[in-house]
């Protein structure tokens, strides 16, 4: 436990604890972010503009990454699908982090029933096949963006529960949360100030791990065409829309959206491992 | 003795008595039977230090006074009457407001006592905050001013400095910050100075005992340090495998202990003439099962018939002094 460590270790990477960020994998993360942002202002075609006249052409000067065989510019469609991609994996993930780290702590606080009630709750719904899952749910409730982001933050919640049970449960009996409860400290606030703030750096590393996870899924889903609807841009539709034309020689609707997801999947997990590797200590 | 005489009725009105303490610990056939009976009583304005060897039960008590237990712990009978409550079986609501501002606790290991994330001027202003309607500004001048009456150097720069860029001996002083900071009438503390080095044991005791002294608190100090005990306490209560064996003024039971542990403990504590140190032969016996005679009867060099056969009551001898022993 970090309280029990001498100083000097924990100050071994002195000076400013920002500088962890000087990695050249952060550079790849921002331009995520940037592309995401400014996809508008960087694109050069409108990404679903249609164009039958020039169904698809091969990269070159006017459609950097060639067009798709409705004549869309892939090169627009991938940075508005960056958007999208990031924008689904943040909200959802988002969102299983704020129900699924509550619970845990309340899991891991708590304990006896509570804890084996929600216990078995997670085994059971991580015991099914998530593809299953959000194929039935899908086909329950209709395939869209929301119905994405919901199943998406559904699978999440038991991933944050666990974790951040199995933090608190140390944490619980450190000598700093007894000493905050002899001081007087409602059952709550020992919770919010000095259980939740110590079991956080798992869910920070874990945060960037799970985002990779999600554009996987999404990619995945829209694969098979369910999730983001079709002429919305998006990696995994798009990497589907081309498919049958790389046996004719036509790689390109398919390999610059399938680069994007790799790219993305990449970055999130070695950002997430770097965090891990700094909170947690290099062991 | 020159006890503080502003509470004159607390003289005779002891601030905390404990009657009949039992304690067990865990369930099933890994229960433990932690304390087993355990009476004593804290006056107002006295110094009390409860001594022991290790795993007799000397932190445990202290725990259950506040019912700060283990989650596997439990208090089974006996009561903690203070101020004309039972500190047993009060509410929770009403427990919590007497921790930190009635009585407070200190712990062991200073460092660990403390939460890492935050800074230490703001943990002890939030102790402030939680028992009085301060706001946040007089309440860290008031934990700026603690640390100060703590010895604590540059105490403005040092309360916004974090936990692990105090040393031992100033994150004692800090815990023993919070823990006066509402001023209570009991701090008890728990082997304070164990973990630091000998001349800042020294330090931080005499801090403790003039803060505690300036803001007129009793205190209940738990050692297994018997010449830290005469030392600063005014009473000593010797406890032995989750049982009291005496319990007095420290000068009567250092001089004329009657009971043969707390002889065994004095002189295992001190020197011979010869310079051999004595100890005490075997071992603190394990809690399995309730003691079904005198619990040190397996040790005692003096054990008759009658002590492997019948536990002894705790009576008193003399004025005050209390002893658990057949033969006294």
């Amino acid at each position: 436990m970090i309280a029990d460590l001498p100083p000097e270790q924990i100050d071994r990477k002195s000076g400013n604890p920002w500088s962890m960020f000087l990695q050249p994998i952060y550079g790849l993360l921002l331009l995520f972010v940037l592309i995401a942002l400014f996809a508008p202002l960087i694109s050069t075609h409108d990404p679903i503009d249609p164009n039958p006249a020039k169904k698809l052409r091969p990269p070159s000067a006017e459609n950097w990454f060639g067009t798709n065989s409705y004549g869309m510019d892939i090169f627009s469609r991938v940075l508005y699908a960056t958007r999208t991609d990031f924008a689904v994996a943040l909200t959802s993930v988002i969102l299983g982090v704020s129900v699924g780290v509550p619970l845990g702590a309340l899991a891991g606080y708590v304990g006896g029933v509570v804890d084996e009630i929600l216990m078995r709750l997670v085994e059971m719904l991580q015991s099914f096949p998530l593809f299953l899952f959000a194929i039935v749910i899908f086909a329950a409730v209709g395939s869209n963006t929301t119905n994405l982001i919901a199943i998406i933050a559904f699978v999440n919640i038991p991933v944050y529960l666990k974790l951040v049970r199995s933090v608190v449960v140390p944490i619980k009996n450190a000598d700093f949360v007894l000493a905050a409860r002899c001081a007087g400290n409602t059952t709550i606030s020992v919770v919010i100030y000095h259980i939740l703030p110590n079991a956080m750096g798992p869910v920070f590393a874990q945060f960037s791990l799970s985002c990779a996870y999600a554009i996987q899924i999404i990619a995945g889903l829209s694969f098979i065409g369910l999730g983001v609807e079709i002429p919305h841009p998006e990696w995994g539709s798009m990497i589907q829309l081309g498919a049958g034309h790389i046996v004719f020689g036509k790689w390109w609707p398919s390999v610059f959206p399938g680069a994007a997801v790799f790219l993305a999947v990449f970055t999130l997990n070695r950002v997430g491992h770097n965090i891990r590797d700094n909170i947690l200590g290099d062991n | 003795m020159n006890l503080p005489t502003d509470k004159v009725k607390g003289v005779q009105d002891p601030l905390l008595d404990v009657r009949a303490l039992e304690v067990k610990i865990g369930r099933g056939r890994r229960e433990v039977h932690a304390l087993q009976g355990i009476d004593f009583s804290v006056r107002s304005g006295s110094r009390t230090g409860l001594v022991g060897e290790s795993g007799s039960g000397k932190s445990l008590t202290a725990l259950s006074i506040l019912r700060a237990l283990p989650d596997t712990g439990r208090i089974v009978s006996g009561a903690v009457i203070y101020d004309g409550h039972d500190l047993a079986s009060l509410s929770d609501r009403k427990l919590r407001q007497l921790r930190g501002k009635q009585i407070s606790l200190v712990f062991q290991n200073a460092r660990a006592s403390l939460n890492p994330l935050f800074p230490v001027g703001q943990q002890i202003a939030d102790v402030c905050q939680a028992h009085e309607n301060l706001d946040r500004s007089l309440a860290w001048k008031r934990a700026v001013e603690m640390l100060s009456a703590m010895g604590i150097p540059d105490a403005h720069q040092k309360a916004r400095d974090y936990p692990h860029q105090y040393s031992g001996g100033m994150a004692q002083r800090a815990m023993v910050a919070m823990a006066l900071v509402c001023s209570p009438r009991l701090l008890i503390a728990d082997e304070p100075t164990t973990g630091l080095d000998v001349t800042i044991q020294a330090q931080v005791l005499k801090v403790i005992t003039s803060v505690v002294d300036e803001i007129s608190a009793s205190l209940m100090l738990i050692s297994h340090d018997l010449g830290i005990i005469s030392a600063i306490c005014s009473d000593v209560v010797v406890i032995y495998a989750g049982k009291i064996m005496e319990s007095g003024p420290v000068e009567t039971v250092m001089q004329t202990p009657a009971n043969p542990y707390t002889s065994a403990l004095i002189s295992s504590f001190s020197v011979g003439e010869d310079s051999k140190m004595s100890f005490i032969p075997g071992r603190v016996p394990g809690l399995t099962s309730a003691h079904d005679c005198c619990p040190f009867a397996a040790r005692c060099s003096w054990a008759e018939k009658r002590c492997r056969e019948e536990i002894p009551m705790l009576r008193e001898i003399d004025t005050g002094h209390l002893v658990a022993c057949h033969l006294a």
